[in-house]
């Protein structure tokens, strides 16, 4: 009976956790689409469509983990390629933006002349994970959780090479950027965002028993709060005094 | 009176746009629509045969580039003042000689009636103590007020202290802000006329939104 009793605790506990992360997530997309409505350049647009895209990507992402225990390794492929191509749409628009924040307007990592061509080995290496990832899991029936069906190369990069592309070049120009911006709200995105970066990189993906599910659900939930306060230093939002409400026009 | 460029905005300022020889501050955050208020400034200015000077720390192709992005193409040039592509070249390290230049250019043109735009102030604050800028722009503003010259200013919020935005508000004969604001789950971008030199306070708020033929300003709360 205590056990049970247990169990149901554990049970809501974790529905709790997963429900106020996903709810988090969802919150922090829709502030970040909510401000990149408002705004009207669009490199800055941009930036907070990325944040808008990465927070969904995860919402995608975390039910994949939590209610259906990985779609098709195909899929779950393609969904990992789907975000983390977010990912690296908010590299790209962070950094475009935080030139405009340097003073000296400096072309970090002279990232406008490359960017292209950097989109470019992406998307290559996204295919190109694409079909690794097919190929072996038709010919062999290799899936993530029988990794041995497959040589050794196709899991540890050959599925994932878009990864270190957006992981080399994030951590070699958000960096320099955040450095050489003078507006101190994009520094506080930029950090909230690398906070959220930091979290995800610490824990386990996959709970495979209570305790470790109820750490990861945890860990969502913080990623999912850093998202959000990196959605809300994405542009300086005010409240109109209820004084100065009184002298609206008309 | 210089029209704004923007028909909407010019009834809000009372029906013609910017007082004469005055110079107005327009302050937001990034990425709110700022300098499109100095481009149809001087698109305005340049209809009606004006000179204009737009001094810029961006390239010429930038600036053009972004003002499509307003749906504004340009038929007549402006005088540039930039980091690359313009007549002068835009040194944002050379306060001495960015205030050299502005007033040679102006004394050049002297004859005719004038608007110069500054797109942005930011940068200048970001690497010169305010001290510096105050005495800076207190200069320039007493030198050019000689000539029939209406000057527009941008400045981004949120990049300097709180004291400092309110020490350049101080400077500047106008002062209009374009700031993001929270309305229950919403974010709604408002314009506000601070002060308008010959104008009383105007505490009103506005809603504004662009459109591709231009931009829309309607009283807030309406």
């Amino acid at each position: 009976m205590a056990s049970d009793a247990l169990s149901l605790v554990g049970i809501a506990l974790g529905l709790g956790l997963v429900l106020a992360a996903e709810g988090t997530f969802a919150y922090a997309a829709y502030w970040a689409f909510n401000i990149r409505r408002a705004l009207t350049v669009r490199v800055y647009r941009n930036h907070a469509l990325a944040v808008g895209l990465v927070s969904l990507g995860w919402i995608v992402i975390f039910l994949d983990y939590v209610v259906v225990s990985h779609i098709s390794t195909v899929g779950f492929t393609v969904l990992n390629i789907l975000v983390t191509t977010a990912f690296f749409y908010f590299i790209d628009a962070a950094v475009l933006d935080g030139r405009l924040s340097d003073p000296l307007l400096r072309d970090t990592l002279h990232w406008r002349e490359i960017r292209r061509w950097v989109w470019v080995i992406y998307g290559v290496a996204a295919v190109a994970s694409t079909v690794i990832s097919a190929y072996y899991s038709v010919t062999t029936g290799w899936t993530l959780e029988n990794p041995s069906l497959a040589p050794a190369w196709v899991n540890i990069v050959g599925a994932q090479l878009y990864i270190p592309v957006a992981i080399v070049v994030g951590l070699a120009a958000l960096p320099i950027t955040a450095i050489r911006s003078r507006d101190p709200l994009l520094r506080r995105q930029l950090e909230w965002f690398a906070a959220f970066i930091v979290i995800l990189l610490a824990g386990g993906p996959i709970p495979s028993t209570p305790a470790y599910a109820v750490l990861t659900f945890l860990q969502q939930l913080g990623m999912a709060v850093c998202l959000y306060k990196s959605a809300r230093s994405l542009a300086p939002v005010g409240r109109i005094p209820k004084l100065e409400l009184e002298h609206l026009p008309g | 009176m210089a029209s704004s460029g923007v028909p909407a905005l010019d009834k809000v300022l009372a029906g013609a746009g910017y007082p004469d020889k005055s110079t107005v501050l327009v302050v937001g955050p990034p990425g709110i629509g700022k300098e499109a208020l100095g481009y149809w400034f001087a698109q305005s200015g340049l209809a009606q045969g004006e000179f204009c000077l737009y001094v810029t720390r961006l390239s010429v192709s930038e600036v053009l580039q972004d003002q499509k992005g307003f749906g504004i193409e340009g038929r007549s040039a402006p005088f540039w003042m930039a980091s690359e592509g313009g007549q002068v070249k835009y040194d944002v390290n050379d306060l001495a000689g960015l205030s050299f230049r502005i007033k040679e250019v102006l004394k050049q043109n002297g004859q005719s009636r004038m608007r110069v735009v500054i797109d942005s102030l930011s940068s200048l604050l970001m690497l010169n103590p305010p001290e510096t800028i105050y005495k800076f722009l207190t200069q320039l503003f007493a030198d050019i007020k000689q000539y029939d010259v209406v000057l527009l200013a941008t400045l981004e919020e949120g990049m300097h202290k709180p004291e400092v935005l309110a020490a350049m508000q101080q400077l500047f004969d106008g002062v209009v802000e374009m700031r993001l604001y929270e309305e229950g789950l919403s974010v709604i971008p408002l314009l506000r006329v601070r002060k308008m030199r010959g104008l009383p306070p105007h505490p009103a708020y506005y809603n504004f939104s662009f459109t591709r033929t231009g931009m829309e300003v309607s009283a807030y709360g309406k």
